[in-house]
Protein backbone atom coordinates (compact mmCIF):
# COMPACT_ATOMS: atom_id res chain seq x y z
CA UNK A 1 0.00 0.00 0.00
CA UNK A 2 3.03 2.37 1.07
CA UNK A 3 4.81 1.34 -2.72
CA UNK A 4 1.45 1.91 -4.31
CA UNK A 5 0.64 5.22 -2.75
CA UNK A 6 4.62 6.55 -3.47
CA UNK A 7 4.04 5.63 -7.01
CA UNK A 8 1.15 7.21 -7.39
CA UNK A 9 2.60 10.37 -5.68
CA UNK A 10 5.88 10.42 -7.96
CA UNK A 11 3.38 10.20 -11.36
CA UNK A 12 1.13 13.23 -9.63
CA UNK A 13 4.27 15.05 -8.80
CA UNK A 14 4.95 14.23 -12.40
CA UNK A 15 2.05 16.24 -13.98
CA UNK A 16 -0.75 13.18 -13.69
CA UNK A 17 -3.90 14.45 -12.22
CA UNK A 18 -5.54 10.95 -12.55
CA UNK A 19 -2.85 10.10 -9.79
CA UNK A 20 -3.37 12.87 -8.05
CA UNK A 21 -7.44 12.07 -7.94
CA UNK A 22 -6.40 8.48 -6.69
CA UNK A 23 -4.51 9.60 -4.29
CA UNK A 24 -6.56 12.27 -2.70
CA UNK A 25 -9.78 10.05 -3.29
CA UNK A 26 -10.00 7.90 0.58
CA UNK A 27 -9.05 11.80 2.54
CA UNK A 28 -11.59 13.48 1.23
CA UNK A 29 -14.30 12.16 3.45
CA UNK A 30 -12.25 12.46 6.43
CA UNK A 31 -11.18 16.03 5.35
CA UNK A 32 -14.43 17.14 5.42
CA UNK A 33 -15.60 15.53 8.61
CA UNK A 34 -12.63 17.91 10.43
CA UNK A 35 -13.30 20.50 8.16
CA UNK A 36 -17.33 20.15 9.75
CA UNK A 37 -15.95 19.73 13.04
CA UNK A 38 -13.77 22.48 13.17
CA UNK A 39 -16.17 24.76 11.19
CA UNK A 40 -19.66 23.73 11.93
CA UNK A 41 -20.73 24.90 8.43
CA UNK A 42 -21.43 22.06 5.80
CA UNK A 43 -21.06 24.84 3.21
CA UNK A 44 -17.60 26.16 4.30
CA UNK A 45 -16.64 22.65 5.08
CA UNK A 46 -16.88 22.31 1.70
CA UNK A 47 -14.99 25.22 0.48
CA UNK A 48 -12.09 24.29 3.09
CA UNK A 49 -11.25 20.81 1.60
CA UNK A 50 -11.95 21.94 -1.96
CA UNK A 51 -9.14 24.85 -1.47
CA UNK A 52 -6.96 22.92 0.33
CA UNK A 53 -6.90 19.59 -2.12
CA UNK A 54 -6.29 22.14 -4.73
CA UNK A 55 -3.34 23.79 -2.43
CA UNK A 56 -1.81 20.48 -1.95
CA UNK A 57 -2.47 19.64 -5.47
CA UNK A 58 -0.58 23.10 -6.40
CA UNK A 59 2.60 22.28 -4.03
CA UNK A 60 2.58 19.11 -4.52
CA UNK A 61 6.41 19.85 -6.28
CA UNK A 62 7.05 20.81 -3.25
CA UNK A 63 6.27 17.19 -1.24
CA UNK A 64 9.78 15.67 -0.15
CA UNK A 65 8.21 12.37 0.93
CA UNK A 66 9.61 13.06 4.42
CA UNK A 67 5.99 12.27 5.60
CA UNK A 68 3.24 10.31 4.70
CA UNK A 69 1.02 11.67 1.86
CA UNK A 70 -2.06 11.75 3.97
CA UNK A 71 -0.18 13.27 6.46
CA UNK A 72 1.01 16.18 4.60
CA UNK A 73 -2.58 16.71 2.94
CA UNK A 74 -4.49 16.52 6.58
CA UNK A 75 -2.04 18.98 7.58
CA UNK A 76 -2.93 21.13 4.32
CA UNK A 77 -6.69 20.98 5.68
CA UNK A 78 -5.94 21.41 8.76
CA UNK A 79 -4.13 24.64 8.39
CA UNK A 80 -7.21 25.78 6.08
CA UNK A 81 -9.60 25.17 8.44
CA UNK A 82 -7.40 27.35 11.24
CA UNK A 83 -7.08 30.03 8.51
CA UNK A 84 -10.90 30.00 8.19
CA UNK A 85 -11.78 29.71 11.72
CA UNK A 86 -9.83 32.45 12.65
CA UNK A 87 -10.89 34.88 9.72
CA UNK A 88 -14.12 34.11 10.95
CA UNK A 89 -13.71 35.11 14.60
CA UNK A 90 -16.50 33.38 16.12
CA UNK A 91 -17.84 30.04 17.58
CA UNK A 92 -19.83 27.98 15.56
CA UNK A 93 -23.28 28.43 17.16
CA UNK A 94 -25.38 26.04 15.01
CA UNK A 95 -25.62 22.29 15.37
CA UNK A 96 -28.14 22.14 12.70
CA UNK A 97 -25.54 20.81 10.04
CA UNK A 98 -24.10 17.93 11.75
CA UNK A 99 -27.30 16.34 12.21
CA UNK A 100 -27.82 12.79 11.03
CA UNK A 101 -30.51 13.97 9.21
CA UNK A 102 -27.70 14.80 6.69
CA UNK A 103 -25.61 11.81 7.00
CA UNK A 104 -24.68 10.44 3.30
CA UNK A 105 -25.26 7.19 2.52
CA UNK A 106 -24.61 4.86 5.42
CA UNK A 107 -21.31 5.64 7.04
CA UNK A 108 -19.81 6.65 3.95
CA UNK A 109 -18.63 3.80 2.57
CA UNK A 110 -15.62 3.20 5.22
CA UNK A 111 -17.17 0.35 6.82
CA UNK A 112 -18.48 1.28 9.97
CA UNK A 113 -22.19 1.20 9.10
CA UNK A 114 -23.30 3.56 11.55
CA UNK A 115 -26.32 5.26 9.27
CA UNK A 116 -29.31 3.86 9.99
CA UNK A 117 -31.44 5.58 7.34
CA UNK A 118 -32.74 1.99 6.86
CA UNK A 119 -33.35 0.82 10.54
CA UNK A 120 -35.16 3.91 11.05
CA UNK A 121 -37.80 2.73 8.83
CA UNK A 122 -38.08 0.01 11.49
CA UNK A 123 -37.89 1.04 14.14
CA UNK A 124 -39.01 5.06 14.26
CA UNK A 125 -39.32 5.37 18.25
CA UNK A 126 -35.64 3.96 18.48
CA UNK A 127 -34.56 6.09 15.83
CA UNK A 128 -35.67 9.38 17.27
CA UNK A 129 -33.96 8.39 20.34
CA UNK A 130 -30.95 7.76 19.10
CA UNK A 131 -31.16 10.72 17.40
CA UNK A 132 -31.86 13.14 20.39
CA UNK A 133 -28.65 11.50 21.96
CA UNK A 134 -27.13 12.35 18.98
CA UNK A 135 -28.09 15.79 19.11
CA UNK A 136 -26.55 15.80 22.41
CA UNK A 137 -23.37 14.50 22.08
CA UNK A 138 -22.91 16.74 19.13
CA UNK A 139 -24.18 20.00 21.19
CA UNK A 140 -21.97 18.69 23.73
CA UNK A 141 -19.00 18.63 21.61
CA UNK A 142 -19.56 21.63 19.62
CA UNK A 143 -19.11 23.52 23.31
CA UNK A 144 -15.76 22.29 23.78
CA UNK A 145 -12.94 24.90 22.61
CA UNK A 146 -11.31 23.90 18.96
CA UNK A 147 -8.03 22.42 20.01
CA UNK A 148 -10.60 20.00 22.68
CA UNK A 149 -12.96 19.10 19.61
CA UNK A 150 -10.28 18.53 16.95
CA UNK A 151 -8.59 16.22 19.17
CA UNK A 152 -11.42 14.11 20.38
CA UNK A 153 -13.15 13.67 16.89
CA UNK A 154 -9.95 12.75 15.44
CA UNK A 155 -8.95 10.21 18.07
CA UNK A 156 -12.76 8.95 18.76
CA UNK A 157 -14.42 9.43 15.54
CA UNK A 158 -11.65 9.33 13.08
CA UNK A 159 -9.42 6.45 14.52
CA UNK A 160 -6.60 7.70 14.43
CA UNK A 161 -3.61 6.83 16.45
CA UNK A 162 -1.69 9.48 19.04
CA UNK A 163 0.99 9.65 16.81
CA UNK A 164 -0.78 10.50 13.55
CA UNK A 165 -2.65 13.33 15.53
CA UNK A 166 0.60 14.62 16.70
CA UNK A 167 1.98 14.39 13.06
CA UNK A 168 -1.03 16.36 11.25
CA UNK A 169 -1.76 18.60 14.03
CA UNK A 170 2.08 19.58 14.99
CA UNK A 171 1.44 19.32 18.57
CA UNK A 172 4.08 17.19 20.60
CA UNK A 173 2.85 13.62 21.55
CA UNK A 174 2.96 14.67 24.77
CA UNK A 175 0.68 17.70 24.03
CA UNK A 176 -1.79 15.57 22.43
CA UNK A 177 -2.15 13.04 25.49
CA UNK A 178 -2.34 16.34 28.00
CA UNK A 179 -5.25 17.58 25.13
CA UNK A 180 -6.67 14.13 25.53
CA UNK A 181 -7.25 13.88 28.78
CA UNK A 182 -8.59 17.07 29.23
CA UNK A 183 -11.17 17.26 26.53
CA UNK A 184 -12.82 14.29 27.90
CA UNK A 185 -12.95 16.18 31.05
CA UNK A 186 -14.34 18.89 29.06
CA UNK A 187 -16.72 16.71 27.30
CA UNK A 188 -17.82 15.12 29.98
CA UNK A 189 -18.89 18.51 31.73
CA UNK A 190 -21.05 19.81 28.14
CA UNK A 191 -22.48 16.47 28.54
CA UNK A 192 -23.53 17.30 32.12
CA UNK A 193 -24.27 21.20 31.30
CA UNK A 194 -26.42 19.83 28.50
CA UNK A 195 -28.17 17.46 31.28
CA UNK A 196 -28.95 20.22 33.40
CA UNK A 197 -30.29 22.77 30.64
CA UNK A 198 -32.38 19.62 29.37
CA UNK A 199 -33.75 19.05 32.38
CA UNK A 200 -34.48 22.95 33.18
CA UNK A 201 -36.34 23.15 29.67
CA UNK A 202 -38.25 19.76 30.70
CA UNK A 203 -39.35 21.08 33.78
CA UNK A 204 -40.15 24.59 32.35
CA UNK B 1 -27.36 13.04 47.12
CA UNK B 2 -30.73 12.80 48.82
CA UNK B 3 -33.71 11.16 47.65
CA UNK B 4 -35.14 13.74 45.35
CA UNK B 5 -31.95 14.27 43.78
CA UNK B 6 -31.79 10.63 43.19
CA UNK B 7 -35.24 10.24 41.58
CA UNK B 8 -34.49 13.11 39.28
CA UNK B 9 -31.22 11.62 38.23
CA UNK B 10 -32.81 8.55 37.47
CA UNK B 11 -35.42 10.24 35.63
CA UNK B 12 -33.57 11.47 33.45
CA UNK B 13 -31.18 8.92 32.90
CA UNK B 14 -34.15 7.15 31.54
CA UNK B 15 -35.11 9.92 29.07
CA UNK B 16 -31.65 9.91 27.48
CA UNK B 17 -30.24 6.68 28.56
CA UNK B 18 -27.15 6.28 26.95
CA UNK B 19 -25.49 8.81 25.86
CA UNK B 20 -25.02 10.56 29.75
CA UNK B 21 -25.27 7.08 31.54
CA UNK B 22 -21.98 6.06 29.38
CA UNK B 23 -20.57 9.51 30.57
CA UNK B 24 -21.20 9.46 34.05
CA UNK B 25 -19.12 6.37 33.66
CA UNK B 26 -16.45 8.06 32.29
CA UNK B 27 -17.27 6.16 28.80
CA UNK B 28 -16.39 9.15 26.49
CA UNK B 29 -15.12 7.60 23.72
CA UNK B 30 -18.09 5.11 23.59
CA UNK B 31 -20.47 7.87 23.19
CA UNK B 32 -18.03 9.75 20.87
CA UNK B 33 -17.61 6.62 18.65
CA UNK B 34 -21.53 6.23 18.61
CA UNK B 35 -21.88 9.48 16.20
CA UNK B 36 -22.39 8.74 12.57
CA UNK B 37 -19.42 9.46 10.24
CA UNK B 38 -20.13 11.25 7.45
CA UNK B 39 -18.99 10.84 3.97
CA UNK B 40 -18.07 13.99 1.97
CA UNK B 41 -20.78 15.31 -0.40
CA UNK B 42 -20.69 13.35 -3.96
CA UNK B 43 -19.62 16.22 -6.14
CA UNK B 44 -16.57 17.35 -3.71
CA UNK B 45 -13.51 15.30 -5.65
CA UNK B 46 -14.98 15.87 -9.34
CA UNK B 47 -15.55 19.66 -8.38
CA UNK B 48 -11.86 19.47 -7.08
CA UNK B 49 -10.35 17.35 -10.19
CA UNK B 50 -12.38 19.76 -12.90
CA UNK B 51 -11.46 22.88 -11.09
CA UNK B 52 -7.27 21.05 -11.31
CA UNK B 53 -8.69 20.10 -15.36
CA UNK B 54 -9.28 23.91 -15.55
CA UNK B 55 -5.95 24.80 -14.23
CA UNK B 56 -4.21 22.63 -16.38
CA UNK B 57 -5.93 24.27 -19.11
CA UNK B 58 -5.00 27.64 -18.57
CA UNK B 59 -1.24 26.58 -17.59
CA UNK B 60 -0.71 24.61 -21.18
CA UNK B 61 -1.40 27.37 -23.50
CA UNK B 62 1.14 29.60 -21.69
CA UNK B 63 3.98 26.84 -20.61
CA UNK B 64 4.32 26.16 -24.67
CA UNK B 65 4.24 29.88 -25.99
CA UNK B 66 7.09 29.83 -26.84
CA UNK B 67 7.49 27.12 -29.78
CA UNK B 68 5.69 24.37 -27.68
CA UNK B 69 8.79 24.24 -25.31
CA UNK B 70 7.32 24.64 -22.31
CA UNK B 71 11.02 26.16 -20.77
CA UNK B 72 11.53 29.78 -20.63
CA UNK B 73 12.15 31.54 -23.88
CA UNK B 74 15.80 32.76 -25.03
CA UNK B 75 13.41 36.19 -24.66
CA UNK B 76 12.52 35.71 -21.24
CA UNK B 77 15.91 35.10 -19.96
CA UNK B 78 17.24 38.25 -21.97
CA UNK B 79 15.07 40.39 -20.72
CA UNK B 80 15.73 38.92 -16.88
CA UNK B 81 19.79 39.73 -17.75
CA UNK B 82 18.93 42.73 -18.81
CA UNK B 83 16.92 44.08 -16.52
CA UNK B 84 19.16 42.39 -13.55
CA UNK B 85 22.21 44.79 -15.08
CA UNK B 86 20.77 47.80 -15.87
CA UNK B 87 18.74 47.85 -11.89
CA UNK B 88 22.46 46.94 -10.49
CA UNK B 89 24.52 48.62 -12.56
CA UNK B 90 23.09 51.48 -14.17
CA UNK B 91 19.75 52.10 -11.99
CA UNK B 92 21.70 51.87 -9.11
CA UNK B 93 25.09 53.82 -8.95
CA UNK B 94 22.95 56.73 -11.38
CA UNK B 95 20.28 57.59 -8.40
CA UNK B 96 22.97 57.09 -5.73
CA UNK B 97 23.00 61.03 -5.16
CA UNK B 98 19.69 60.46 -4.65
CA UNK B 99 19.70 57.38 -2.49
CA UNK B 100 22.49 59.70 -0.20
CA UNK B 101 20.13 61.96 0.60
CA UNK B 102 17.09 59.35 1.02
CA UNK B 103 19.46 57.62 3.48
CA UNK B 104 20.26 60.58 5.45
CA UNK B 105 16.41 60.91 6.01
CA UNK B 106 16.08 57.50 7.76
CA UNK B 107 19.63 58.12 9.72
CA UNK B 108 17.84 61.54 10.93
CA UNK B 109 14.56 59.34 11.82
CA UNK B 110 17.08 56.57 13.34
CA UNK B 111 19.27 58.93 15.46
CA UNK B 112 15.82 60.79 16.75
CA UNK B 113 14.54 57.49 17.86
CA UNK B 114 17.70 56.13 19.79
CA UNK B 115 18.38 59.86 21.42
CA UNK B 116 16.29 59.35 24.47
CA UNK B 117 15.64 62.07 26.36
CA UNK B 118 16.01 65.04 24.60
CA UNK B 119 13.69 67.47 23.21
CA UNK B 120 12.37 66.94 20.15
CA UNK B 121 14.07 70.38 18.71
CA UNK B 122 17.18 68.29 19.93
CA UNK B 123 16.52 65.25 17.77
CA UNK B 124 16.16 66.60 15.26
CA UNK B 125 19.40 68.74 15.17
CA UNK B 126 21.16 65.61 16.59
CA UNK B 127 19.37 63.58 13.72
CA UNK B 128 20.36 66.04 10.94
CA UNK B 129 24.20 66.23 12.30
CA UNK B 130 23.96 62.12 12.07
CA UNK B 131 23.31 62.64 8.50
CA UNK B 132 27.25 63.04 7.21
CA UNK B 133 28.43 60.65 9.86
CA UNK B 134 28.91 57.92 7.07
CA UNK B 135 25.42 56.11 7.29
CA UNK B 136 23.45 57.50 4.69
CA UNK B 137 25.36 55.70 2.16
CA UNK B 138 24.41 52.41 4.07
CA UNK B 139 21.33 53.45 4.12
CA UNK B 140 20.82 54.03 0.76
CA UNK B 141 22.65 51.15 -0.68
CA UNK B 142 20.04 48.98 1.26
CA UNK B 143 17.27 50.86 0.35
CA UNK B 144 18.02 51.25 -3.23
CA UNK B 145 19.23 47.81 -3.65
CA UNK B 146 16.18 46.43 -2.19
CA UNK B 147 14.35 48.25 -4.73
CA UNK B 148 16.89 46.98 -7.40
CA UNK B 149 16.08 43.29 -5.88
CA UNK B 150 12.38 43.79 -6.04
CA UNK B 151 12.95 45.05 -9.81
CA UNK B 152 14.33 41.95 -10.63
CA UNK B 153 11.95 39.75 -8.53
CA UNK B 154 9.12 41.15 -10.89
CA UNK B 155 11.17 40.89 -13.94
CA UNK B 156 11.53 37.80 -13.83
CA UNK B 157 7.82 37.41 -12.46
CA UNK B 158 7.11 38.86 -15.98
CA UNK B 159 9.51 37.01 -18.24
CA UNK B 160 7.52 33.87 -16.34
CA UNK B 161 10.74 32.63 -15.09
CA UNK B 162 10.37 30.15 -12.22
CA UNK B 163 13.05 31.92 -9.40
CA UNK B 164 14.32 28.19 -8.66
CA UNK B 165 15.01 27.70 -11.80
CA UNK B 166 17.46 29.90 -12.63
CA UNK B 167 19.42 27.76 -9.51
CA UNK B 168 18.06 24.52 -11.40
CA UNK B 169 18.81 25.28 -14.85
CA UNK B 170 15.52 25.44 -15.72
CA UNK B 171 14.81 21.57 -15.13
CA UNK B 172 10.84 22.35 -15.36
Amino acid sequence: MRGEEAALVRAARAGDDEAFGRLVRPCVAPSFRLALRMLADETEAEDAVQEALYKAWRSLPRFRGGAKFTTWLYRIVYSECVDRARRRRREPVSVASLSDTDVHGGGGGDGTGRGDSAKAFADPAAHVLRSEQRQIVEDALLRLSEPYRVVLTLFYIEDWSLKDIADVLQWPLGTVKTRLHRARHAMRKALSQTHIEGKRGFDG
Amino acid sequence: MNGHDERERREHASLRPRAETAADDGDIGRVLRALPRRSAPPGLHDALMARIAQERAQQRPRATRAGGDPRPSRWGWTAAVGVFVYGWFVFVPLTLPLSGRLGGLFAAVWAACVNAGHTVAEKVHMGISAVPTGLEPLAGAVVWGGLGLAVTAMALKAARLPSIAIWRGVER
